[in-house]
């Protein structure tokens, strides 16, 4: 065997492959290029406006956050998923090393992402001669990242124990995922405790008229979050020992460990998963559990359209639970903000501007967040083996997208009716708000109009893992690229209107009409646009790339 | 029926179909064999829409694929691995195909149940389905259905004895009600008892294509005859 790791490297090439299209290929090298930069971007600024000991802290703080992220994302949809257990049972492997080797791949992608984004890190640090903090970056940072990698995934596996009591995958999945997040809240709601005695002051006191206030502002709050660190029982310790000289010994020490914790939460979640892996992997790829989905009788076309769609939605939880999480993401933004803004956590000349246009920004962050979990961005990907029914069944591509686009509408426009229900319980309510979430609901339905666009002429339908037809695939990237762009436009005007002095009830009133048309426009494209589709169907490339694959 | 003409695909700049030439008569039971990757699956993913051919045209009943649904409701295609929704049943996956192709449910349905001994299984999840149970549905669908033309990919893959006998009962029944089928297959044997015509690929072109019977004459069998005309 060519790799030392065979089962590690399976398993990272597998679930981790990049996307075969050469276009996605670039849009996915463009998009870490980006994220890249932004990182690099804001560390220069940190590390122009504090010091030393701030600037190592930050980006202690910011690797674990990604890490955390990354591995929440990676471990729900690859270590506790069991896509590979049918191939892989008959091999005479002990569950074990399979185990260890989806973990090991697990924690392999996320931590060597972490490291890559401190590279410009390791730069300043070489440029200003501080070999000792470079040393100390180099160990300790992937350290406490296995660390807290290691502990979400030991946590995740105790769930795991009692997957065999879980009957339904969608449950199991979204237990998965509140466990994170609580856990990240959990955190978070730690460290604030401590921060907030120090940062009440601080922001009630912020000043951010000018530039230099600005900067100003930004140096008090790193220096503040620097001094509540230290009030943080442990994490004071390790920060302690991290960004400052003269401990060698006690960082040595530290650094052991940490090495045995990791060593330690290794093998209990090893042993966690391993112990059950043959059991929950017949559960979830054994079909004999499979709920039977509903037949819907009624003789018009659509209602056939529409069962398709239903059904390639049921063929996988984890679709399901992405329009669940589109229906629920914009209501639960929306108590956040109302709450955050009702509290008064903030003074009230911070947030005069947002007060004074609060319907508008409600409107387009509501937008936004719906956005987020673009699911119509990947319809055709989704459909995966099911795909070829389209090509030799007989179904419309005008009425396969026009379905797609009224599903991904609907999720979308009945998550954001949540939130203004939301939005009224809280005492919000008025004529421009009705007008702002007309005009909300006609962005969400022009953005769903175009963003399966691309996806239709590149669908990525070689997936074994759901997770790769919606999250991972770079489709998503690119219908985002050109999706936003009306929406954009659309919002500048808004706000270029009423910089103009336009009342803020005519502006809504005249964008909705500008709606109206350019979605009279974009139909009347596309229905032409899909007609020369079908005919045209006969020089497609994707289904000659897919017949190669 | 099904006429194409010259119909050529490169995979990679290599020639897969090098012109593939084809007219399939109405009443026709079309046995297409070649060895693998003689381009067999491509010329079926090419008439059926899953693929697009370089060049040449198909026409089924004078229409085209442009013609989109019409032209799709000419046939039911079968392929090598069947994929359906594996949460829906049998029953239901039917019923729907049949509401496809602007057919009424009729006893026809629960007659090709029991012929393939699906009873059982019809009304659960086809995710629960061995890989010859999913064949047999699709076959199940094909006959109830009755489009013009039948075409399948290996579709005697995974079937068990009994299933194979009512397969080619069900096969020669449609036939003379003026059905059409036209299917590949490496099991010579069995298209030799089931086929009136059969058709060689070699190098993607057709190199043959005749009355079994003809060819075969009084002392051959079409395994002589395709060893001979694969040495050619």
């Amino acid at each position: 065997m060519k790799h030392k790791f065979p089962l590690t490297y399976f398993f990272v090439t597998s679930l981790y492959s990049k996307p075969k299209q050469p276009m996605l290929q670039v849009v996915l090298m463009i998009a870490c290029f980006y994220l890249f930069l932004q990182i690099t971007a804001v560390n220069i600024a940190v590390y122009a406006l504090g010091n030393l000991e701030e600037f190592m802290m930050y980006n202690l703080i910011i690797s674990n956050i990604l890490v955390f992220a990354l591995v929440t994302y990676l471990s729900i949809s690859n270590v506790f998923n069991y896509h590979e257990f049918n191939m892989l049972v008959a091999l005479p492997l002990n569950p074990e090393r399979v185990v260890a080797a989806k973990v090991s791949s697990s924690l392999l992608v996320p931590i060597s992402i972490s490291i890559m984004t401190q590279f410009s890190t390791l730069i300043f640090l070489i440029a200003t001669f501080h070999f000792v903090e470079l040393l100390k970056l180099v160990l300790f940072l992937p350290l406490t990242n296995l660390v807290t990698a290691l502990f979400l995934i030991y946590v995740l596996s105790l769930v795991n124990r009692f997957r065999g009591k879980i009957r339904s995958a969608i449950a199991y999945l979204t237990i998965n995922i509140a466990i994170a997040v609580l856990l990240a809240v959990a955190v978070a709601s730690f460290i604030g405790y401590y921060f907030q005695a120090r940062f009440t002051p601080v922001i009630s006191t912020m000043d951010v008229s000018d530039i230099i206030s600005w900067k100003n502002t930004v140096i008090l709050l790193l220096s503040e979050m620097y001094e509540a660190t230290k009030d943080i029982p442990v994490i004071s310790f390790v920060v302690n020992v991290f960004i400052t000289r003269g401990h060698a010994e006690v960082f040595g020490f530290v650094i052991v460990v940490l090495l045995l914790i990791s060593g330690l939460l290794w093998r209990l979640t090893i042993s966690n998963i391993s112990v059950n892996y043959l059991k929950n992997g017949v559960l979830q790829m054994n079909p004999i559990g499979l709920k039977k989905s509903k037949l819907y009788k009624g003789k018009n076309t659509f209602v056939n359209y529409l069962q398709r769609e239903l059904w390639v939605i049921q063929s996988e939880a984890y679709f399901k639970l992405q329009i669940g999480l589109t229906l629920l993401l914009p209501p639960v933004f929306a108590c956040i903000l109302l709450i955050v803004i009702q509290s008064d956590w903030f003074t009230t000349d911070m947030i005069m501007p947002l007060i004074k246009y609060f319907d508008q920004y409600f409107a387009y962050s509501i937008f936004l967040i719906s956005c987020v979990n673009n699911i119509s961005g990947t319809p055709f990907s989704r459909e995966g083996r099911y795909y070829n029914l389209i090509r030799t069944l007989p179904f419309s591509i005008r009425k396969i997208y026009l379905i797609k686009v009224l599903v991904a509408s609907a999720t979308s426009m009945l998550g954001i009716l949540l939130s203004y229900l939301v939005y009224i319980l809280f005492g919000n309510w008025n004529k421009e708000s009705l007008l702002m979430m007309l005009l909300v609901l006609l962005l969400v339905l022009c953005y769903n109009l175009l963003t399966p666009i691309y996806d239709m002429k590149n669908p990525s339908i070689e997936w074994e893992n759901p997770s790769q037809a919606i999250k991972s695939n770079p489709n998503v990237l690119v219908s985002l690229f050109y999706g936003l762009p009306i929406p954009i436009l659309i919002v500048s005007i808004h706000f270029y209107l009423l910089f103009l002095g336009t009342t803020s009830n005519s502006s809504i009133v005249m964008l909705i009409v500008v709606m109206f048309c350019m979605l009279s426009v974009l139909v009347w494209v596309l229905k032409n646009y899909l007609q020369i589709n079908v005919r045209y169907t006969k020089k497609r490339e994707v289904a000659d790339r897919d017949l190669q694959q | 029926m099904l006429t194409i003409s010259n119909l050529k695909k490169q995979y990679s700049n290599k020639n897969i179909l090098n012109g593939v030439e084809l007219k399939i008569e109405k009443g026709e039971i079309l046995g297409f064999v070649g060895a693998n990757g003689a381009g067999k699956t491509t010329t079926l993913n090419s008439i059926t829409g899953i693929l697009n051919p370089d060049e040449g045209t198909i026409m089924i009943n004078g229409l085209t694929a442009s013609d989109d649904l019409e032209y799709k409701k000419q046939f039911f295609f079968i392929p090598d691995t069947v994929n359906v929704f594996k949460n829906v049943s049998g029953y239901d996956w039917i019923s729907f195909m049949l509401k496809l192709y602007d057919q009424e449910q009729t006893e026809k349905l629960s007659y090709f149940v029991e012929q393939f001994s699906m009873e059982k299984a019809i009304h659960k999840p086809m995710g629960t389905y061995s890989y010859g149970m999913l064949h047999k549905m699709a076959l199940i669908a094909a006959f109830t259905i009755e489009p013009p033309i039948i075409i399948m990919d290996e579709p005697l893959n995974g079937l068990d004895p009994r299933a194979v006998m009512t397969f080619k009962d069900c096969v020669k029944n449609y036939v003379k009600e003026g059905g059409t089928v036209f299917f590949s297959t490496h099991l010579l044997d069995i298209a030799e008892k089931i086929c009136s015509t059969v058709a060689i690929l070699k190098d993607g072109k057709i190199i043959l294509h005749e009355d079994i019977q003809k060819v075969m004459g009084e002392e051959n069998t079409l395994e002589s005859i395709f060893m001979e005309r694969q040495r050619e």
